[in-house]
């Protein structure tokens, strides 16, 4: 399946989104190394992992990384599970 | 009152932060550079020479200004008062010298495990001082001239705002209040 251009720029805003979301929510982590940031921290890294593996695909047409939408929506779940237990966290 | 202490310490930073970049400035260039009001310049001047953040250099008729240089061991220091809180934490307890652990969980509006992560960083870096007076938690600064140096020399960049805003929301909003209100 051949990528169109607007794929392409959706691929790249997410991964420049999440991974600028990320390194502010580590450095917060790394500056105060508490459980409740730690458990936040993995919900956006969950997030940022899923929008780097789609990277290859954007060079290799080989590379194909097949997903059902349950399997996307999963991911995200687990994201904001970690997200909502660092927020509730004492 | 709280307000008050962090609009003087901004000033003095603004000031700090002139005389940093320009070496031997005298008073009225720095007050004409800055516009300031000639005695508010004086008065934050003579403050940070008090506490020994500037150098007063007398030659003739001409007073000049430097920028004490930190030791090594405050650099150390320097890096726990990037976060914003921790600042507000010390302006607070600066002026008052003794401050109970209610009166500044009323003043810095945390959650409490929040304040008590907050104060065990300042008491591990010697900063503050804690002491337990009958059932109240007391906190005293350890060395103000000490502090009001640091407070007055941090420079915050860019992602430091970043990640004191993400902090703000993360650490020091009370989700669990919020979810039972």
């Amino acid at each position: 399946m051949h990528l169109e251009i607007v794929d392409v720029i959706i691929r790249v805003a997410l991964i420049v989104a999440t991974s600028f979301l990320f390194s502010i929510i580590l450095l917060a982590y790394l500056r105060v190394r508490t459980l409740k940031m730690g458990l936040i921290t993995i919900g956006f890294g969950v997030f940022f992992v899923h929008a780097v593996i789609y990277i290859p695909e954007l060079i290799f047409d080989e590379f194909r990384i097949v997903m059902t939408a349950n399997n996307h929506l999963l991911i995200h779940l687990v994201a904001l599970v970690f997200i909502a237990l660092g927020m509730f966290k004492d | 009152m709280f307000k008050e202490e962090i609009l003087e310490n901004s000033k003095r930073r603004e000031i700090f932060t002139y005389i940093e970049k320009n070496p031997g400035v005298h008073l009225r260039a720095l007050q004409r550079a800055l516009g300031l009001p000639l005695g508010s310049a004086e008065y934050h001047v003579d403050y940070m020479v008090k506490r020994g953040v500037l150098i007063r250099e007398r030659k003739g008729r001409y007073t000049r200004f430097y920028a004490r240089e930190l030791e090594p061991a405050d650099k150390g220091v320097l890096s726990t008062l990037r976060q914003r809180k921790l600042r507000e934490i010390l302006l607070f307890a600066l002026p008052r010298k003794k401050v109970k652990y209610k009166t500044l969980l009323n003043a810095m509006k945390v959650p409490p495990s929040t304040l008590s992560l907050y104060l065990k960083k300042l008491v591990d870096q010697n900063i503050l001082r804690r002491h337990k007076v009958g059932y109240e938690t007391i906190y005293t600064v350890l060395d103000e001239d000490r502090v009001a140096r640091l407070l007055v020399s941090y420079k915050s960049s860019f992602i430091d705002r970043l990640v004191d805003r993400t902090l703000s929301v993360w650490l020091e909003t009370k989700f669990r209040e919020a979810a039972h209100e």
